[in-house]
């Protein structure tokens, strides 16, 4: 080996002090064994190890067994206070994967053209090397913005660690196929209706409502809507509903009503199940926006009090009328309003006077203070006349549902301490925005906020809560310091101005502009995840995108269908049994450990961090200062009416050195409670799980009511202090990019060049394709989660292919004797995009005219057939990635357009079906296998490595 | 413990809690991998073996299929010029940095035919930096796709495998390349020293891509004229023509001097051409690249002989 001289660290150290000048100083590797791939002696003795799941993003607490220094077995850690001992198919497999004998050990450069397995091992330092060269050169020729990245939910992501990546290179985009099609739009209307932190919202499969895990909750009844706990996150969200359901105490068992096109495992529990044809649900949610309002059902009081609704809104700007417009002062908290006590409009102090009666509907005229008079509609009249149209009758014709079974799910929901969880369902079809923000509308109407059994919740805020990294940062606060105006004017959100929250591109857009150039040409694509053909959108439409591309980097456990269609590098990272992260649970603080560490793979945000690195050593400013504390983060963040969203620079965090700095940085502020100390991660190890605040200190409702310490009640953190249903905010956003335009000089207004028009409140769209008048493509399609495969992964676990072999499409009784399609045959399913195949379950578990299916790939056939691996048994070869997109979110189309079947006799790919075939990934921890060569064929992909390989890059 | 979402029973193995759902305030039972293994596929071993013969019959299957396969007649010797054609601009599109290698390859085989020669050739352009494809990729691609042609000189002389210098190779303390970590440990004995072997009498080896001379062929000679530099700079002048003059001034600036991005951001903004948040400057270095007009070496961009024929026609007319 080398000799160095220089450290990594205090290379890093030295870059921070004399900038350029380290550039010529080259690099500096120490290293480090990793652990054996094999168990070597029996002593017999077993450790057990806490850590948390990460095989989905539901988090569970887990004990791993270790024997030998392998991983034997797992099981649920009872002291995890989501998921109580409990553990998923998903989680359990985690082993497999592991230890799956297709795991990326080693990074590799392509010498065989895409799509064919002809790669050849290199080191890390070459690999990063190479690729640090390809990076330089384009931002040379190009400019930063010929390089993007993109991520994905499965597979031990850390979400923020591309775009902290994209920003520090001095590119704009970065992008997740999820995003927009899943939880951008809920999230986003939440913090701008709601203004609670980036958790608090009403999806309850992001981990969140965190009322539900309190078995004391008086909770009495849930609108599930689109929502399918016990299939998305069995162990967590699926036992505390259950458990819920089940209650036996002096609470009630919850009540459900579930909307969903499938008769899934909640919905078979349900009192009420809405079978609502795909892509319909926002006519069914302004329906009972309606029907609330027509029946004085809503809670008048806290209507009045503490929402918008009372404001009066400018009929030209769509905004609410502060009380500057008729001479106040402005920023003060105070709006008009009319007040029937003194029968005008007039401004309305905060907190609301006990002396007013405001009108929640109807027009008034208001004098502006330059003399000009308007009639004016309260934000609950403009509401109340969009919803106008969708009676019971109405919505039931559109929904394809019963009218009578729409009222008594809405006297459900209104006639008990209730609560909506809001699932991903809607955000996968361009009514995202407007369904998320009905959905709040209807939470606000009823007064659902803050209250007992409400799903919107800021527990926490009033007890001491660490800031943890992609926990608290998730798509804020990453590097804002690193973002110019120019580069945030340049992203490519195509005016769908809520990308902005995440600090994501559209990825149609970027899509659009690799193949025009326009307004500049995407040319490096830098991903992680797994298998991109699998989880995006008109998957078809990217492979023809792929030639235009010069470079196309590929990190992950494992080869995929990308891998060998476009991977030209290859880098190997950790699964979730090898990755050190504190992990925040409820009012807890549990460990991710490194249980084990197998090849040459690297933590995800280690592996950024390391081509940054070399970045820096090549002298690019930009990854220099990017390892500078005083660059990184510049101090504390600042926020709207100390809520949640910002007007400041939010802290961010420099680049990790090694894995010990990187977890050490992902504590951030933790605290020990015993100590008051900070604390380091092998603190945290020592410690282990530890309550970080007391449960009843934590778990607080009314929030907002709290003094503020001025005589005055918090209020929620919105400009107004109240919650804000009729959404001028949305507006503000399209306008200006208020509140999430957020670079280096703080709060920006977009470029005027960008403006785009938002609407305040609900509109319903038709599905693009529908069956109302599709006479070619007759078949709804919807999808949604099994139980388990969490995305695109684990489709090479042994065990779970076994219970679940094929891609399975769900056809009604009707529909399967109108198309000769009989239980467990092969179906050919077609759309305007492409064809795929599925193996049929016949079924009255959906509508008549509705399918179902779920994504789908096959590692079998990489090697032999790649472009077969992602074609073969994809939903995402049917999916809709063209306009119409949603407004302000860019959502496109992946549930809710049409298709058509006929029976086939067999799949025409030569997947694997038989439980003896998946065999081939059972793990191969037990033998010693031989030493891989310097060629990476598709045969020694497959090997183990010696144990005497040395790995990880680890600083002194 | 049922569930009452799924009915299940609190999972008996990992299988089970699979296929139930969520198993309320029950700990999953623990197998180890072994266990279950055994329970998967060693409860009934003739259950196992006819398993091993279904994934035997589907390899020999996939082995037919392949041997199939390579009995078909290679592309270019069945395909028709037009095809050879069609076949020729996917390989020129099939990556986005690679289409400047393979037409300069192509043209270079007009007027020089050693495969070494070409090899070299390709080895030497400015957009091979930071290709680790071999250069071999570009013959053979356009050699299959049928845009090259090629024989074996007449002069030609087959080589045959070299015996091993089994002494030579394993000499102590330097290895192959003299790098002492490639030596053997001390006291290895090499397999291929085997006398008997290294005396045996050489294989002939059959030709490697660098020993055929190339000629263009018919339908290569057909995509040079298509992707010809000039016409398809014209073309670019005809799909954008609002943007044709900051693309002459472009080749104006870069006709001198390697020019960087940013000197020519500066020349487009303070001649009034259109860059903007819906054109970035890069856009016309993309276009001009990409039809021939302008190569990136030694860290500047230069105007190509093609941008500086069209400035010149320009100017004629």
């Amino acid at each position: 080996m080398k000799e160095h001289t220089l450290t990594r660290r205090t290379f890093v150290k030295a870059a921070a002090a004399v900038g350029a000048a380290i550039a010529a100083s080259g690099t500096s590797e120490t290293l480090v064994k990793a652990d054996k791939a094999f168990a070597e002696g029996d002593s017999g003795q077993e450790e057990i190890v806490s850590t948390v799941c990460r095989a989905c993003i539901a988090q569970c607490s887990v004990l791993a067994h270790v024997r030998d220094g392998r991983v034997v077995k797992l099981e649920g850690d009872p002291r995890g206070p989501m998921s109580k001992g409990s553990m998923c198919a998903k989680g359990l497999a985690g082993i497999q994967a592991l230890y799956n004998p297709m795991r990326n050990k080693y990074p590799m450069i392509r010498t065989g053209k895409r799509g064919t397995c002809e790669f050849r091992r290199a080191s890390w330092d070459e690999a990063t090397d190479y690729v640090a060269d390809q990076l330089l050169d384009h931002i040379n020729k190009y400019g930063p913005e010929s390089i993007f990245a993109s991520t994905g939910g499965g597979g031990n992501p850390h979400i923020s660690g591309p775009i902290r990546f994209i920003n520090t290179i001095g590119s704009p985009n970065n992008f997740e196929p999820g995003c927009a099609q899943c939880y951008l739009p809920r999230q986003t209307q939440a913090r701008l209706v709601y203004g609670g932190g980036p958790d608090d919202n009403l999806s309850i499969a992001d981990s969140n409502v965190l009322d539900f895990y309190d078995r004391e909750s008086e909770v009495e009844a849930a609108v599930l809507w689109g929502a399918g706990p016990s299939w998305s996150a069995p162990s967590m969200t699926g036992r505390t509903v259950a458990d819920l359901r089940n209650r036996k105490t002096n609470l009630q068992g919850l009540k459900t009503v579930v909307v969903d096109p499938r008769l899934t495992a909640d919905a078979s529990k349900a009192d009420v199940w809405l079978p609502v044809r795909p892509g319909t649900d926002v006519a069914l949610m302004m329906c009972w926006i309606k029907y609330i309002i027509d029946n004085n059902l809503y809670d008048e009081d806290f209507c009045k009090k503490w929402t918008n609704f009372p404001f009066l809104v400018d009929p030209d700007t769509k905004i609410d009328l502060d009380a500057g417009v008729i001479g106040g002062p402005a920023n003060n908290f105070e709006y008009v309003v009319y007040d029937n006590n003194q029968k005008k409009a007039v401004v309305m102090p905060y907190p609301y006077p006990d002396d007013y009666d405001v009108a929640l509907f109807g027009e008034y005229e208001v004098t502006f203070s330059d003399g000009t008079k308007k009639t004016c509609k309260t934000g609950f009249q403009v509401l109340k006349e969009a919803c106008d149209e969708f009676s019971l009758e109405k919505a039931a014709e559109i929904c394809w549902l019963d009218a009578d079974k729409i009222e008594e799910a809405i006297k459900i929901y209104v006639n008990n301490v209730s609560t909506l969880i809001h699932g991903l369902a809607t955000d996968q079809f361009p009514n995202s925005a407007q369904a998320a923000l009905a959905a709040l509308e209807l939470e606000c109407m009823m007064g659902h906020v803050e209250k007992p059994g409400a799903a919107l919740q800021r527990f926490g805020v009033l007890s001491h809560s660490p800031g943890i990294i992609e926990n608290d940062t998730f798509g804020m606060g990453c590097y804002q310091n690193l973002i110019t105006r120019d580069m945030l004017n340049k992203r490519l959100v195509g005016g769908h101005n809520g990308f902005y929250n995440w600090q994501m591109a559209h990825i149609p857009t970027v899509q659009q502009a690799i193949r025009t150039g326009k307004p500049y040409k995407p040319r490096v694509w830098m991903e992680r995840s797994g298998n991109k053909f699998a989880v995006i959108g008109n998957a078809r439409s990217w492979y023809e995108t792929l030639p235009e591309l010069d470079l196309i980097v590929h990190a992950y456990m494992y080869p995929t269908s990308f891998t060998i269609e476009a991977a030209d590098v290859v880098f190997p990272l950790r699964e979730w049994l090898e990755c050190p992260k504190p992990v925040k649970l409820m009012n807890w603080i549990f460990p991710r450990r490194e249980v084990t560490h197998l090849f040459e793979t690297a933590d995800e945000t280690l592996y950024w961090s390391r081509l940054i690195e070399k970045l820096a050593e090549k002298g690019y400013q930009r990854a220099i200062d990017s390892f500078k504390d005083e660059v990184a983060n510049p101090g504390k963040s600042h926020t709207i009416n100390g809520g949640n969203m910002q007007d400041g620079i939010a802290k961010g965090w420099r680049w990790a050195y090694d894995e010990d700095d990187l977890a050490n940085l992902f504590c951030n502020d933790l605290v020990d409670p015993d100590t008051e100390q900070p604390m380091s991660w092998q603190q945290l190890l020592d410690k282990g799980p530890f309550e970080y605040a007391p449960y009843d200190e934590w778990h607080q409702y009314y929030v907002y009511l709290h003094d503020d310490g001025t005589g005055k009640p918090m209020g929620f953190g919105t400009p107004s202090k109240r919650v804000e249903p009729y959404s001028d905010i949305t507006v503000k956003l399209g306008r200006t990019g208020y509140p999430f335009a957020l670079c280096n000089e703080g709060l920006i207004e977009l470029d005027p060049s960008l403006s785009v028009e938002y609407e305040p409140v609900p509109f319903y769209m038709e599905p693009h394709e529908s069956p109302l008048y599709d006479t070619e493509y007759p078949l709804s399609l919807t999808s949604g989660r099994v139980p388990i495969y969490h995305h695109g992964t684990l489709r090479n676990s042994p065990w779970l292919r076994e219970i679940m072999p094929t891609a399975e499409i769900w056809v009604n009784e009707q529909d399967a004797d109108k198309y000769s399609i009989v239980n467990e045959g092969w179906v050919k399913v077609e759309s305007r995009r492409g064809e795929t195949y599925a193996r049929a379950v016949v079924t009255e578990n959906v509508s008549p005219g509705v399918v179902f299916l779920e994504r789908f790939w096959n590692p079998e056939l990489l090697d032999t057939d790649p472009y077969g691996s992602w074609n073969a048994e994809n939903v995402n070869v049917l999916t809709k990635n063209d306009a119409p997109f949603n407004d302000v979110y860019g959502t496109y189309t992946l549930r809710g357009f049409q298709v058509k079947i006929s029976p086939v006799d067999k799949c025409p790919y030569d997947v694997y079906v038989e439980p003896k075939q998946f065999s081939v990934w059972l793990p191969q921890y037990s033998d010693k296998t031989t030493e891989p060569t310097g060629e990476a064929t598709w045969e020694n992909w497959q090997e183990f490595p010696d144990d005497d390989l040395v790995c990880q890059i680890k600083a002194e | 413990m049922v569930d009452e979402t799924t009915g299940a029973v609190a999972a008996a193995t990992a299988r089970d809690a699979a296929a139930s759902a969520p198993v309320t305030d029950a700990h999953t039972p623990h197998y180890t991998e072994e266990e279950i293994l055994q329970k998967f596929f060693a409860d009934n071993e003739e259950e196992a073996a006819e398993s091993e013969e279904e994934i035997d019959d589907l390899i020999e299957a996939q082995e037919a299929a392949e041997e199939e396969e390579a009995r078909k007649p290679p592309f270019r010797d069945v395909a028709t010029e037009d095809e050879m054609v069609d076949a020729t601009r996917k390989v020129f599109d099939s990556q986005g940095n690679f289409r400047a290698i393979f037409y300069q390859l192509l043209d270079a085989a007009r007027t020089e035919h050693a495969g070494a020669a070409l090899s070299d050739f390709v080895a030497n352009l400015p957009e091979m930096k930071l290709v680790t494809y071999p250069t071999t990729y570009f013959i053979e691609s356009l050699y299959d796709a049928g845009a090259l042609d090629r024989a074996l000189p007449a002069d030609y002389v087959p080589r045959t495998a070299a015996p091993v210098d089994a002494e030579a190779f394993f000499k102590e303390g330097t290895g192959a390349e003299g790098d002492p970590d490639l030596a053997p440990a001390a006291g290895a004995q090499p397999a291929a020293a085997d006398a008997a072997e290294a005396d045996a009498e050489a294989d002939t080896l059959p030709p490697a891509l660098t020993d055929y001379d190339y000629t263009v062929s018919p339908a290569g000679e057909r995509i040079l004229s298509d992707f010809s530099p000039l016409r398809r700079i014209a073309e670019l002048f005809d799909v954008e023509p609002d943007l044709v003059g900051g693309f002459k001034a472009v080749l104006e600036f870069c006709q001198d001097a390697g020019r960087s991005r940013e000197e020519i951001e500066e020349v487009l903004k303070e001649k009034g051409f259109h860059i903007g948040l819906d054109l970035d400057s890069s856009f016309y270095l993309d276009r001009l690249e990409q039809q021939g007009g302008l190569v990136w070496k030694n860290k500047g961009w230069h105007t190509t002989a093609a941008g500086v024929e069209i400035l010149q026609q320009s100017e004629r007319e």
